[in-house]
């Protein structure tokens, strides 16, 4: 097949002209364009700056000062007592470079950084979307899927692993167009596996266009071959991380506990608004088909059912159904408005880097201003904290031992969010006491507790005021520390 | 109509059947059609004759002998003092179907008349497939509909609302192929107004296919005036049951309370198997929708995405979602068989009709064997309970309540699953005291109960014997009976 076959005969190809747009209303086009991006940046500004909230960073930020300071990782844990399996650090370039920036910065580095990689996701999204619409459609589109992604925008590695996705879905878009191997996702799939677990999606999606290429009958035997050694290569250069290759595995040890336990884990409720605006840009690439009768590719379809089935599976890939969803809402806008699809200049391209730069510079006083303190962690327990003696045990909600291990690094949580290296029947009897189900008490003496750093009025902090006898030492947002009798 | 007449399509109605008419038809085995009715009927009775379990039917069959005994439709409740709303009988009809029967055969009589439903909504599914497809694809998609409904097909009113639902399904895919209103539905409403309160759903499916027919442009002003009366008849039908106009608003009186409190009202979890049956129906049935040339009808379109929003959004409506589902993927699959459907026989409905009563005779006396006691609940606490004095106040399990209204009618629960007739304010008082949180003896002090019937392994069991030195008066099913000091 030649390699300027561009689409197959049941897809209108989205035509292309370098000048169709600015021949329309020479002027007044690039000024919209410039007007748009600028509010949809600001907007993304605003999203991206704010407080230190999610409970994970913290243990990101441990982890990268443990392996800067030459740490390595093993049984015993050296700071979980309970755990079983040695942790696999699979995020530790993220974890090293957000070290890195609060050593330099503080807590405002890490929102930027954060407010950093939401706009790089935005311009991975107008880049995903723009192969098959225009400017203005590709970044309202950008800006939708960014909205359906809110709930994975928080400063934590799992972001960086959304640009890279984003990336991979716009890049796989292209191959499907033109049939040409992208090798350098393979590289990039290896600085991806140093970041983020999420490059396995990646591949995923590559092999779902392959799949639908071969349905639609596009491949000959070469070119599928040639195709089907991205994705082959890529899980390669996966393994070929310092982890090396138990990286591969690493997403299974993580999703046996986490399913089980972790709210984020558990699957979508459509009550999530993120998940409604997800299912909504989804929903109506469907309504296109169904109305317009023109045959999509199977590719188009396997990109449409995964972007589904990420979307319903979890809360935690909401994020990468929206991701997928904003090529193929942007391509079916494009078809309804019957235009052709208009070249990116040089120039346009050099303004939104521009306007990118200006956004990132802007955002550094803006974090320093907004991000100094965190929220949502109890910091004026700090000084009750550093008083704990050294090794003492602590029941602490699971959420918060993170930011635990950060605060108070002498004292030893009963579990933390590695949940991975802990056994199934601990994690287990932990949620049970959480609870103060029959069995609280063992728990809490077999696992010698000394201190709780739980939520304030929840079961086990009242059992274990009520019956156990155990003192109030202090109570900030909403978390209360009791010590024993 | 002769079975080997095509079914009458009006003009413009439906361009994938039309476009098959002129191929020639695939003739299915002689036995297949019988040998497929044979299997659906038995799986059904398999399906339907169990042990008389959900936590439901006990205060629906004492509603029963409520109503039979001259109770008020609408009043204060008989039976818990601490309810603050009126109890509605929106379920009454069944209610006195069930406890009639429970008065001259006892429990069996229950659970036969729950394998009748069942074997009402198997036909009901078949009959409205089959107004879209061929005997065999219609039977599998009843088949694969029923599984759907599989989570909620127990011994409720709701069953009955289940089989009307296909019923209205079924009558509308009629409609919208020959735009004829069903002038029945209205006095069908009112029945089903009388035993369920999902006959709303009914009226919307109603306005959701008119909607999609003035889309499509397929109805004048005098037409879609005639097709609107249906619905509007249908509202105006439900308010002439003895509970009268207030009826119309009592769903939304039920669901203010039982969306955050009852758990088949949360959202629909995507894993749960019957979502996932109901989801790969719906994802089958618009395969061909998405791979075909023309373009869907609204109405269609809109009985879609009612399937996959009630599918969605709550548990308690996966069923309504597969219903639904039925007669499109039915008609996916008589696409794939490249013809039109042919209409229903009298000889084959009779021969179906039959075999449904034998199923229903042969189901009479497997009942009597089987579900002479009921399960899951602590039938040999019964001797303890009755010695309790009459007006005792019994702090319960939630789910237990309704069995012990009607197994000990003489004690009084603090709550029942009819979460309705409570305060919020007092189902979250409740709610605090079951989890043990901060605050949970209030509850006590409100209600002072005296005994308590709650799971073996519930936090409250634990807190009640470790804290307040409840004793153990006897355990049964994993229930424990306590009492206070």
């Amino acid at each position: 097949m030649p390699a300027d076959v561009t689409l197959d005969r049941s897809t209108p190809p989205a035509p292309t002209g370098a000048g169709a747009e600015a021949s329309r209303t020479p002027g007044a086009i690039p000024r919209l364009h410039l007007t748009l991006a600028t509010i949809v940046v600001s907007i993304s500004v605003v999203i991206g700056v704010r407080p230190v909230s999610d409970p994970s960073p913290w243990l990101h930020l441990k982890i990268g000062r443990f392996l800067l300071d030459g740490g390595r990782f093993g049984i015993p844990d050296p700071w979980a007592p309970f755990a079983s399996r040695p942790y696999v650090p699979t995020e530790w370039l993220s974890a090293i470079i957000g070290q890195e920036i609060y050593q330099g910065f503080g807590l405002p580095g890490i929102a930027w950084l954060r407010c950093a990689a939401i706009l790089g996701l935005l311009s991975a999204l107008v880049w995903s979307a723009r192969r098959s619409a225009d400017t203005t459609t590709a970044v309202l589109v950008a800006l939708v899927a960014l909205v359906g992604a809110y709930d994975g925008l928080t400063e934590r590695p799992q972001l960086v692993g959304f640009v890279f996705l984003a990336v991979a879905v716009g890049t796989w878009w292209r191959t499907a167009l033109d049939l040409k191997p992208r090798w350098w996702l393979v590289p990039m799939t290896w600085l991806w596996a140093t970041f983020h677990g999420l490059w396995s999606v990646g591949v995923a999606v590559g092999l779902v266009v392959i799949a639908g290429l071969l349905l639609d009958r596009r491949l000959t035997r070469a070119a599928a071959t040639r195709l089907l050694a991205v994705p082959l290569l890529s899980v390669a250069a996966a393994a070929l991380t310092p982890i090396g290759p138990r990286l591969l595995l690493s997403p299974l040890t993580v999703g046996r506990n986490a399913s089980e336990f972790v709210g984020e884990w558990q699957s979508t409720s459509v009550h999530d608004p993120f998940a409604v605006v997800t299912l909504a840009m989804l929903g109506l690439v469907m309504l296109s088909w169904f109305r317009l009768g023109r045959r999509p590719p199977w590719w188009q379809i396997g990109l449409l059912l995964t972007g589904v089935a990420a979307t319903l599976v979890m809360t935690r890939t909401i994020a990468v159904g929206a991701i997928l969803a904003a090529p193929l809402l942007a391509n079916e806008i494009q078809q309804y408005r019957g235009r052709p699809v208009c070249e990116t200049t040089r120039r346009s391209r050099f303004a939104w880097v521009a306007l990118i730069l200006v956004a990132l510079v802007a955002a550094a006083p803006l974090s320093a201003a907004r991000a100094q303190d965190a929220v949502a962690v109890p910091d004026r327990l700090r000084p009750q904290l550093s008083r704990i003696p050294s090794g003492t045990v602590v029941l602490a909600e699971g959420d918060i031992s993170g930011w635990l291990f950060w605060a108070d690094p002498q004292v030893r949580p009963v579990l933390d969010p590695r949940i991975e290296i802990y056994p199934p029947a601990h994690v287990r009897a932990f949620v049970s006491a959480m609870a103060a189900d029959p069995g609280w008490r063992q728990f809490v003496n077999r696992t010698g507790s000394r201190y709780a750093l739980v939520l304030t009025g929840s079961p086990i902090a009242t059992a274990l005021v009520e019956r156990a006898g155990w003192s109030q030492l202090g109570e900030d947002a909403g978390f209360v520390l009791l010590r024993t009798p | 109509m002769s079975s080997d007449v095509a079914v009458t399509t009006a003009e413009g109605v439906d361009q994938v059947t039309k476009g098959y008419q002129a191929k020639p038809r695939d003739h299915d085995p002689r036995w297949l059609v019988p040998a497929l009715a044979l299997f659906t009927i038995a799986a059904t009775v398999k399906l339907g004759i169990r042990q008389v379990s959900d936590p439901d039917t006990w205060w629906h069959l004492k509603t029963g002998a409520y109503v039979l005994s001259g109770g008020s439709f609408n009043g204060p409740d008989p039976w818990v003092p601490f309810s603050s709303r009126p109890f509605v009988l929106t379920q009454w009809l069944p209610e006195v179907v069930a406890q009639k029967g429970y008065a001259l055969f006892g429990l069996p009589a229950v659970a036969w008349l729950r394998a009748v439903a069942m074997l009402a909504l198997i036909s009901a599914l078949v009959w409205a497939a089959r107004q879209a497809a061929d005997a065999v694809p219609a039977t599998i998609a009843a088949l694969a509909a029923l599984i759907g409904t599989g989570g909620s097909l127990s011994e409720r009113p709701q069953l009955v609302s289940f089989v009307l639902l296909a019923v209205t399904v079924g009558a509308w895919w009629k409609t919208a192929r020959d735009l004829r209103p069903r002038w029945w539905l209205a006095p069908m409403t009112l029945l089903w107004a009388c035993s369920h309160g999902l006959w709303g759903v009914g009226v919307l499916i109603g306005l959701a296919v008119i909607a999609g027919l003035a889309l499509d442009r397929r109805l004048d002003r005098r037409t879609a005036l005639r097709l609107l009366a249906v619905p509007a008849l249908s509202v105006v039908a439900a308010a002439l049951t003895p509970v009268g106009p207030r009826l119309l608003l009592t769903p939304f009186e039920v669901s203010s309370n039982a969306a955050q409190f009852v758990q088949e009202w949360q959202p629909t979890d995507p894993r749960n198997l019957f979502a996932a049956v109901t989801l790969a129906m719906i994802t089958l049935a618009l395969l061909p929708w998405v791979r075909g040339t023309s373009a869907r009808p609204w109405w269609q379109i809109a009985l879609a995405g009612t399937a996959v929003v009630s599918t969605l959004a709550m548990f308690r409506t996966v069923p309504v979602g597969s219903i639904i589902a039925a007669p499109l993927l039915a008609s996916a699959l008589q696409e794939l068989r490249g013809h039109a459907a042919t209409g229903l026989s009298r000889r084959g409905t009779r021969a179906w009709a039959a075999l449904a009563v034998a199923a229903a005779i042969v189901a009479a006396p497997i009942a009597a064997v089987v579900a002479q006691r009921p399960s899951g609940w602590p039938e040999g606490l019964r001797p303890q309970l009755a010695a309790i004095p009459a007006k005792t106040v019994v702090l319960n399990d939630f789910a237990a309540g309704g069995w012990l209204l009607w197994a000990e009618p003489q004690l009084t629960p603090v709550i029942d699953l009819r979460s309705e007739i409570y305060s919020m304010d007092y189902i979250r008082d409740y709610k605090r005291t079951e989890d043990v949180r901060a605050g949970w003896q209030g509850f006590l002090d409100r209600t002072k109960p005296e005994y308590a019937l709650l799971k073996t392994k519930a936090p409250l069991t634990a807190a009640l014997q470790e804290q307040l030195n409840w004793t153990t008066v006897g355990r049964d099913a994993g229930y424990v009976l306590l009492r206070a000091p």
